[in-house]
């Protein structure tokens, strides 16, 4: 009879049940995502209250300072005679002031910003941007250079657009990004869970429940199991974080668009050129076509292969590993060294393929089946040729298949050596045995 | 019920079972003797199915072993025991009866037969680590138990054990083999293979040196010495005295004397007669004896209560 189910139930709900589950599944993103919230809420929200007074001798600099402050208050204040700057700033109530000295020697400005304390970066640098343009625009135009045109080069762009042979859409951007994330996300998933499986392991053996166990179920039903049931585990931990991320999203964005809605509308009010950008450039809907040009009909099927093939192929080594160590963990590190080298290995290999994803390095790492679940994903979202994805996905089953006879061999045998220290050399000679 | 044929185990450059063959009768409490790393692990393995053997067979009723099938009606106990730390107790008795593929109402049912006779009803929501270790000796026989296996096989069952509990679980397998299951009792301790066993082999470096009834053998073994104790001082005993204590005499019988001979010299000198009776060795002395010049040095001797 077939007890893997038994095997994987507890297993998973072992697992889940603890109160660290809990913790690091719901309560630790929650909180992280409440502390951005409350970053980005309180960014967003609170309008600097620094006002800015501007003397402006030059009288040409003002005004589209004005239309162009956002986040801070800008007024314009004059000196009265012998008042000192101190003087005016509490007269005013100005926390800066900003004063632009008309043309001492001709054609140079200058300016100077004072204040009580010193200047917030924000601040100097939103000054000094203003200052620039516009110094550069009266520049040009004194030099008789038409206002419109010098507005309109201003805002010229030439637009870079990337595409395959078939013309199909490609975007370096996106595709680093979703390359990365994925391999990164497959790294992560086999470091976590594949030391889940080998810590696993490790206690089973220490505790002598092992020999308990397969007293009842065949040894290969117990690593399966334990593999499924921490792969689940790991599912469930995703799944929730997704969801997590879904619903928390929604409720940002409930709780935060009037705000951030209405400083919108402010910003447009008081500029109108602001809109009329927003509105042609449209930052988000672009986005939002690259990522919908991705392949995702390869992508994401591909995925989960990967994740899953991957995830097995290393927690059943990792498993193996799990069975040759005895109560001393250092025994473990060393033993581990042999299956952590490979994804390490693998990483930085994904690092490299992200610059040039065809190179031969890569197009190797991408099909090598101890690197290729997270090199391959890397590669992924540029369109890497059918027969190197299929030859690299066969690979992959048919060294999961492999490992996982390895590893049930020395599982096998490493589950019931007691006070045993265990070499890589005898695990050859029992393999070559079996 | 189980018979074992010219087993063999190989571990590197070493026999850890060498082609020994025995039979166990169903219903019978089986001793399987021998001193430590005499292979009595490395054949329980083999018997219940967890390594498979280099040469050789077993048969479980007569049919040949089959770990599928025949897994579920045996119970074993090994020396190198554990539990989940953080389970609880029913909850683990739960899955380990489940993997010995018993349907869940099934298994509690047994739980609470076995919770009441055991007397260990409140313990079920404690946490197997906060037990005790002769509580956690106690719940591992019970899972030991819990499918009502056939064939129980227990390796070194007592280790660690106070005499209460230990009473407590013999009590437990004399009832057990009563009613029909065929126990294999694996352990170095002779004395309590005395207490218990009807059969035993023993194992020494692997290979079977001795097998048969606790009677039998101790029959075999004999050195045709008697016990006398008498009131009288008894100065010329025409008989060759091994040991004398007090008013206790051990008598050596040489060829062509009889134990009658002792009773009727006694007689004819009108000597009190206290006690007389024929000395058996024990099988401390025994094993002692037949693994004298190979492992038995490392074997440590437990004088026979």
């Amino acid at each position: 009879m077939n007890k893997i189910p038994v095997i994987i139930r507890r297993e998973y709900l072992s697992r889940v049940k603890k109160k660290s589950f809990l913790i690091t599944t719901i309560l630790l993103p929650l909180g992280l995502f409440l502390l951005v919230a409350l970053v980005a809420f309180v960014t967003i929200s609170s309008k600097s209250d620094t006002t800015i007074g501007v003397i402006d001798e030059s009288k040409s600099y003002f005004g589209e300072m004005r239309q162009n402050a956002s986040s801070f208050s800008l007024k314009e204040v004059s000196l009265n005679d012998d008042e000192s700057i101190e003087a005016l700033a509490a007269r005013t109530g100005c926390d800066i002031v900003f004063q632009i000295f008309s043309s001492q020697v001709p054609n140079i400005d200058s300016v100077k910003a004072m204040s009580a304390s010193s200047i917030s970066l924000s601040a100097q640098e939103f000054l000094n941007d203003e200052i620039q343009t516009i110094y550069r625009k009266k520049l040009l135009s004194e030099a008789g250079i038409d206002k419109v045109l010098v507005d309109s080069l201003e805002n010229a762009n030439v637009p870079f657009i990337s595409k395959s042979f078939e013309e199909k859409e490609t975007n370096t951007g996106t595709a680093v990004a979703l390359g990365y994330g994925m391999g990164f996300l497959m790294y992560m998933v086999i470091f976590i869970y594949g030391v889940g499986v080998m810590r696993g392991v490790m206690e089973e053996k220490t505790n002598r429940i092992a020999e308990v166990i397969i007293s009842s179920v065949r040894p290969f039903e117990l690593m399966m199991g334990k593999i499924i049931g921490i792969g689940l585990v790991g599912l469930t931990q995703f799944l929730i974080w997704g969801i997590l991320l879904f619903v928390l999203q929604t409720v940002l964005g409930i709780v935060l668009m009037p705000a951030m809605a209405g400083g919108m509308q402010d910003a447009i009010a008081s500029n109108p050129e602001l809109g009329q950008i927003a509105a042609e450039e449209n930052v988000a809907s672009e986005l939002l076509n690259q990522i919908a040009s991705q392949n995702w009909l390869l992508i994401i099927p591909t995925f989960f292969l990967y994740f899953i093939g991957g995830y097995f192929l290393y927690a059943a080594l990792f498993a193996a590993v799990g069975s040759l160590v005895n109560e001393d963990p250092q025994d473990a590190q060393q033993m581990t060294l042999p299956v952590t080298l490979p994804i390490i290995l693998a990483f930085i290999i994904l690092a490299s393929s992200l610059d040039d994803p065809n190179s031969s390095l890569a197009v190797f790492g991408s099909i090598f089946p101890l690197t290729s679940p997270i090199v391959m994903l890397g590669r992924l979202p540029y369109d890497p040729p059918v027969w190197q994805i299929l030859l690299s996905i066969i690979l992959l089953i048919a060294s999961f298949i492999f490992t996982t006879w390895v590893s049930a061999k020395i599982y096998r045998i490493g589950i019931l050596l007691y006070g045993k220290k265990v070499g890589w050399k005898e695990v050859f000679k029992w393999l070559k045995k079996a | 019920m189980l018979r074992i044929h010219q087993l063999v185990k190989n571990y590197y450059q070493q026999k850890a079972v060498d082609q020994v063959s025995f039979e166990v009768r169903k219903g019978s409490i089986f001793g399987l003797l021998g001193p430590n790393g005499a292979g009595k692990s490395s054949l329980l393995r083999m018997i219940t199915g967890i390594t498979l053997p280099d040469e050789g067979e077993v048969y479980f009723n007569n049919e040949l072993f089959d770990a599928a099938t025949h897994m579920q009606q045996i119970g074993y106990m090994p020396e190198e025991r554990g539990l989940y730390k953080k389970m609880k107790v029913r909850e683990h008795l739960v899955y380990l009866g489940q993997l010995k593929g018993l349907s869940k109402v099934l298994v509690n049912e047994h739980i609470d037969y076995w919770f009441e006779r055991l007397d260990m009803q409140s313990w079920s929501n404690k946490k197997v680590e906060d037990l005790s270790k002769g509580m956690s000796q106690k719940l591992q026989f019970v899972a030991t138990v819990l499918h009502k296996p056939q064939l129980l096989i227990l390796d070194e069952p007592f280790s660690g054990l106070d005499p209460v509990n230990a009473k407590i679980i013999k009590d437990e397998i004399f009832h057990l083999a009563e009613s029909g299951t065929t126990i294999i009792f694996s352990t170095h301790r002779m004395e309590q293979v005395e207490e218990v066993c009807e059969d035993i082999v023993l194992l020494d470096n692997g290979r079977l040196i001795l097998e048969g009834s606790v009677h039998e053998i101790k029959q075999q073994f004999k050195k045709n010495q008697f016990a006398l104790a008498t009131t009288n001082e008894v100065l010329d005993l025409p008989f060759e005295v091994v040991s004398h204590e007090q008013n206790m005499y051990i008598l050596q019988l040489n060829e062509g004397q009889h134990s009658r001979d002792i009773l009727s010299f006694m007689l004819k000198h009108q000597l009190e007669v206290l006690h007389f009776s024929e000395v058996l060795p024990s099988l401390n002395q025994i094993f002692i004896s037949l693994v004298k010049n190979s492992a038995a040095r490392q074997f440590q001797t437990t004088k026979a209560s």
